[in-house]
């Protein structure tokens, strides 16, 4: 069993991503939206669009898909919580997708992280060291571990482990709330063992970032990597079966 | 079987690569499946003494063996004329890390010898993701224009392009049938079909990028693509054989 628990759906290729999947043999995928849709800071209706969309694509295969709820911190709290309430109440969307519309150091993450701490849910939170093409409000690792901190009892899964790299790897291996995926970025070799070595296997994800990525390269990772069967299956499957409660 | 034109040995200042010996690193391409493939020495990209460094690369890779060390030369070093008269027949440059342009007048003199003497020539487009490069060590890639201006200039000077991104292939690629890509860096969704359908086979070479990246992620690229046998051969070992040729 797989689980890949960082893709995004563009209506036009959803079908070609999920037949994908099945291609190779991915069984379960978590939708995060296309958060890129309308650019850095899509407004509340934008929002709302991202989040029809991914509910179109979950209700058409409800036995692969899982939703995540698409925001923007930016927007007003009042639509953003109803819209988080709406996705989770009414289509059992089972987590928080951020991008890069706000830093998330930000305030104005706060009553998103109460809320997700009340409901139970996790946080993917996108995240990168870059030294160039870095988006203004872009988070770091360093910027995760603020949240971590803040928020000791909200689970945050933090994107991009090839863009994180080792440095943040190290940034947040003392907090047992982070989890990393292994999406993003070319298969650098030896990372995925690194993370594991400083997070424990538990902490870490699979994650392919289709369509964007290719699945089957991003699996290769994972099967190239010099890990134990049962940690291969921790990372695979058993890990994102508990975050997303499945 | 799979011939991987994209394979490094050395030390790496900003990533502890895997395989501590020579051995260790055939053992595991061989179970992989990949029968031979051209070794670059990955130190020569930012040592000053590439002799040494070539050298070091034939001491531990032997040219009688399927995994063929293939030395860097840079117009800036006089040692790739002495090298040409051997009977090698790949050789190596890392533009951007020895700070010159493939459309330079120096490169143009080695760019004729090769050409000439019917060697191959492999141009390392970028070693990582510059995302992620050291704050104080920005080392931009080689532009694909060039390359593929290159390749115009030189029509029988046969070309390997390594660490090309999917997005660069379209402008390296068009109209220089002499100019070719490996698929190490290349990445969209059915990577492999795309490319097919948007570029042909023809001038796609199999290359992993090890120890730099996990071999299997391009291998999985490759066989999990699901295209023809024929397309498969291809480009994991016939694409290779015709260059040669």
């Amino acid at each position: 069993m797989i689980i890949d628990i960082h893709t995004h759906n563009t209506l036009s290729e959803t079908d070609s991503l999920i037949s994908t999947a099945k291609y190779n043999n991915v069984d379960k995928i978590v939708l995060l939206g296309n958060v890129l849709r309308f650019g850095y800071y899509p407004v509340e209706e934008q929002v709302h669009e991202i989040n029809n969309d991914t509910i179109k694509t979950v209700k058409k295969y409800p036995d692969t898909c899982y939703g995540f709820c698409f925001l923007n911190p930016a927007n007003g709290v009042d639509f953003t919580l109803a819209e988080l309430e709406r996705c989770v109440n009414k289509y059992r969307f089972r987590g928080v997708k951020l991008e890069v519309s706000v830093n998330c150091r930000d305030k104005r993450l706060h009553p998103i992280m109460k809320k997700l701490s009340e409901l139970n849910l996790p946080l993917l939170h996108h995240c990168w060291y870059k030294t160039v093409n870095k988006c203004p409000d872009e988070s770091t690792p360093s910027d995760i571990v603020y949240l971590a901190r803040r928020f000791p009892t909200v689970k945050i899964i933090m994107a991009h482990l090839a863009g994180c790299g080792y440095l943040g790897v190290d940034d947040v291996a003392e907090y047992p709330n982070v989890y990393i995926d292994t999406s993003g970025g070319q298969p650098v070799a030896s990372l995925v063992e690194y993370a594991v070595k400083r997070l424990g296997a538990s902490r870490v994800v699979f994650g392919s970032d289709a369509p964007y990525r290719d699945i089957s390269c991003q699996l290769g990772r994972i099967y190239g990597a010099d890990l134990n069967e049962e940690e291969k299956e921790k990372i695979f499957y058993a890990n994102a079966k508990e975050l997303l409660k499945i | 079987m799979i011939f991987d034109v994209n394979i490094s040995w050395g030390v790496w200042p900003f990533q502890p690569l895997r395989f501590a010996s020579v051995a260790k690193l055939k053992k595991s391409l061989l179970k992989n499946g990949i029968y031979g493939g051209l070794v670059r020495s990955a130190e020569a990209a930012f040592s000053p003494d590439l002799e040494h460094c070539n050298r070091k690369l034939s001491i531990n890779f032997k040219t009688d063996d399927n995994f063929i060390p293939v030395p860097t030369i840079s117009p800036r070093n006089q040692e790739w004329k002495h090298l040409l008269e051997s009977e090698i027949r790949f050789f190596a440059v890392y533009p951007s890390y020895h700070d010159y342009s493939v459309l330079s007048i120096e490169f143009a003199e080695l760019a004729k010898w090769l050409e000439n003497k019917n060697k191959v020539l492999i141009v390392v487009v970028r070693q990582e993701d510059e995302r992620g490069h050291n704050k104080l060590c920005q080392i931009p890639p080689v532009p694909v224009t060039e390359i593929n201006k290159l390749g115009r200039q030189f029509i029988n000077l046969k070309i390997i392009c390594l660490n090309c991104y999917f997005g660069e292939l379209k402008t390296l690629l068009t109209d220089v049938p002499n100019v070719n890509a490996d698929i190490a860096f290349a990445e969209t969704m059915n990577t492999i079909r795309t490319i097919e359908e948007q570029f042909g086979h023809q001038q796609i070479v199999f290359g992993s990028h090890t120890p730099f990246l996990y071999s299997k992620a391009a291998l999985m690229k490759l066989k999990n693509s699901g295209v023809s046998e024929g397309i498969f051969n291809a480009i994991a070992s016939e694409n290779i054989k015709r260059i040669l040729k």
